[in-house]
């Protein structure tokens, strides 16, 4: 199968003041038709960075690749953005534009994409698709004005607007209530299986990643360490990486279970290790570690760890 | 002052013997709520007629969304903010009734850990000056022996005395979670609400910390009061749960029992709503919590309980305990309405 999108060798560089940082190294992906990618990290890791680089939205970085391909063609990130491959962040309160009406905003969206006709029966009906009741008088609700479960609602519905084939949702439910969470997250499922749309979720929640996607891309210190399908990577974890977030993960199926948290912290970037950036926290530490490790494919996935598949 | 002695080993004590260290009982507070332009006078009810206990040594877990009143209870709890009725007792002693004084010399025992390590920690005072406040300002001990304690309460931690000299910007997230842990512990409490300690931190230095108050629970005979809106944090750490909705207490029970068979429609659909790493995802509730504002009448959840009888319009329901101690309130289990 062609993927959607391929992503080849994607390095991002700040400027900070204290010189440029490397926040993602290299990291190649593949989103198919009609998947839901899982890229799971913790804060640092690259995963928001890799993503908002792809779309053309982090203008201060520094972007190099070997090539970011849509549908068989280099990507125009600006023809495409907003078109075929729309963004929801975390914070929609931040997201939106708080002196807009959500409606207006909608309606912005299917105007600068040259969408015509009838643009407010148009956002109306995208409310009401994203579960936002009484649609017609939210229309002329301002942001503030919504509970944060609706108002990622209505930025899920801002970037519905042009029916893309591929979302990016930033943490779509990291700040929402459980009971709001699991709502959200079964809007997108729903909206991907009603047009065979991809999704890639963003989230630092394996929990959320584990219910919703059907592989799992997990992102340590820039670079992604191991990708698989969502099953396998969650019961047979390869890196050590991974290991050590699942027995991290409390888990209300074994509350009592006890967590195996992994030792020292994420090093803070432009201060990566030479070699494997893990191995100052792995238990496994052999000699080769102090080398830097590629992404190796293995049967079902793929894993970057000198060790992974010989114990 | 009658403080209780403390076991150090009380993980497994589903039945207490011994008085409870923090007693809140029908607990009530109300804040004034300007409505829009100032015109009528509104007030939220954050906590509503709520009871609650925590042993010696004990860790009761508070859980709840958003809104729901569980860190107005936390700060009742400690008296940081007055309740508009009800009372709350520490090692035996009515909270409410004790003057400035006797409050103060009350304040080591029972200490909390904020959510927020960025803004809990004073971005101008040295980890030193910052951990040995307590000391400054309960004990009055001499610099030199404050010192001391300092490095005691930052090796309890994990953190080195070579902490005590920095500023909390020079931290991570965890460490300063460690730092205002280390600042609650120096008084050698018998209580540290802990308002979700963890919620701010990445998973893996999420499960340092759990495994860090673990520890020193175990170490000091700890009780704690762990608030937390993360489900499986609480299932956790605490030996009991109390579920809050709207202000109310709407199920209370031994923690394995709850988690494994809870009773109200809303524990019900706040477990089955918990993302699982390994199990499919169950059922929902509908729509948003009503605003604190205009609670619902009769039991606050029927507005979106998927059970809802025509008795749960109009009458709040009554808290049932069973044998275990084991509390919920809702019609379905009141087996004599009213």
């Amino acid at each position: 199968m062609i993927p959607l999108l391929s992503i080849r060798a994607l390095r991002v560089r700040f400027p900070t003041p204290a010189g440029p940082v490397d926040a993602v190294n290299s990291v190649d992906l593949d989103v198919f038709p009609g998947e839901c990618l899982g890229v799971v990290g913790e804060s640092g890791s690259g995963k928001s960075a890799t993503f908002l680089a792809t779309l053309g939205l982090l203008p201060s970085a520094t972007i190099r690749t070997d090539g970011i391909v849509w549908k068989g063609r280099d990507i125009d990130p600006d023809a495409l953005r907003g078109r075929e491959i729309a963004l929801t962040l975390q914070n929609a309160l931040t997201a939106l534009n708080p002196a807009l009406r959500i409606g207006t905003q909608i309606e912005e969206t299917l105007a600068a994409h040259g969408q015509g006709g009838k643009r407010r029966d148009r956002a109306i009906a995208l409310l009401r698709r994203v579960g936002i009741p009484d649609p017609t008088r939210r229309l002329h609700a301002y942001p503030h004005e919504l509970s944060g479960g609706m108002r990622q609602r209505a930025m899920i519905a801002v970037a519905l607007a042009c029916a893309p084939h591929l979302l990016i949702a930033d943490e779509p439910t990291t700040a929402l209530d459980v009971t709001v969470q699991a709502q959200v997250l079964d809007l997108l499922r729903a909206l991907r299986a009603e047009h065979g749309m991809s999704l890639v979720l963003i989230t630092h929640n394996l929990a959320v990643a584990a219910g919703n996607c059907d592989r799992i891309a997990v992102m340590y210190a820039g670079e992604i360490v191991e990708t698989g399908p969502a099953a396998r990577v969650l019961t047979a974890p390869r890196h050590p990486y991974t290991i050590g977030l699942l027995r991290s993960h409390p888990s209300l199926d074994e509350p009592e279970a006890p967590l195996l948290p992994i030792p020292g912290r994420i090093p803070d970037p432009g201060a990566w290790p030479s070699g494997c950036r893990f191995a100052p926290r792995c238990s496994r530490h052999v000699a080769a570690c102090d080398a830097p490790q590629t992404l190796r494919a293995v049967p079902d996935g793929a894993v970057r760890c000198c060790q992974a598949g010989t114990a | 002052m009658t403080l209780v002695l403390i076991s150090p080993h009380v993980q497994e004590a589903p039945i207490r013997t011994a008085p409870p260290l923090l007693e809140l009982a029908h607990v009530s507070k109300a804040f004034p709520a300007r409505r829009r332009f100032g015109l009528r006078r509104a007030v939220v009810r954050a906590v509503d007629d709520v009871s609650l206990s925590v042993g010696p040594g004990e860790c009761v877990g508070l859980i709840g969304e958003s809104g729901c009143g569980k860190t107005t209870l936390g700060r009742l709890a400690l008296r940081l903010i007055e309740p508009t009725s009800g009372t709350i007792r520490f090692g035996g002693a009515d909270l409410s009734s004790l003057d400035q004084d006797a409050l103060a010399a009350l304040r080591p025992r029972m200490q909390i850990v904020f959510q927020d390590p960025y803004s809990s920690l004073n971005p101008r005072k040295t980890v030193e000056q910052i951990v040995g406040l307590p000391l400054a300002v309960h004990a009055r001990l001499p610099r030199t022996q404050r010192r001391e304690r300092v490095i005691e309460a930052l090796d309890w931690v994990g953190l080195g005395s070579g902490a005590s000299h920095r500023y909390p910007h020079q931290f991570s997230g965890g460490q300063r979670q460690r730092i205002g842990i280390a600042r609650a512990l120096i008084t050698r409490p018998a209580l540290v609400v802990c308002d979700e300690p963890v919620s701010a931190l990445d998973v893996s230095v999420q499960a340092q910390i759990l495994a860090l108050l673990r520890r020193l629970r175990r170490e000091f005979g700890l009780a704690y009061l762990f608030i937390s809106h993360d489900i499986a944090v609480v299932a956790h750490l605490a030996e009991r749960i109390a579920v809050m909705y709207l202000g109310g207490m709407v199920e209370s029970g031994p923690a394995r029992e709850l988690i494994a068979a809870p009773r109200h429609p809303y524990t019900q659909a706040l477990l089955s709503a918990v993302p699982r790493l390994h199990a499919a995802p169950a059922t929902r509730l509908a729509g948003d919590p009503p605003s604190p504002l205009a609670p619902p009448s009769g039991c606050a959840f029927h507005t979106r309980c998927p059970v809802a009888m025509p008795i749960c319009r109009s009458i709040r329901p009554r808290l049932v305990t069973d044998a275990t101690g084991h509390e919920v309130a809702c019609h379905l289990h009141d087996p004599s309405p009213a």
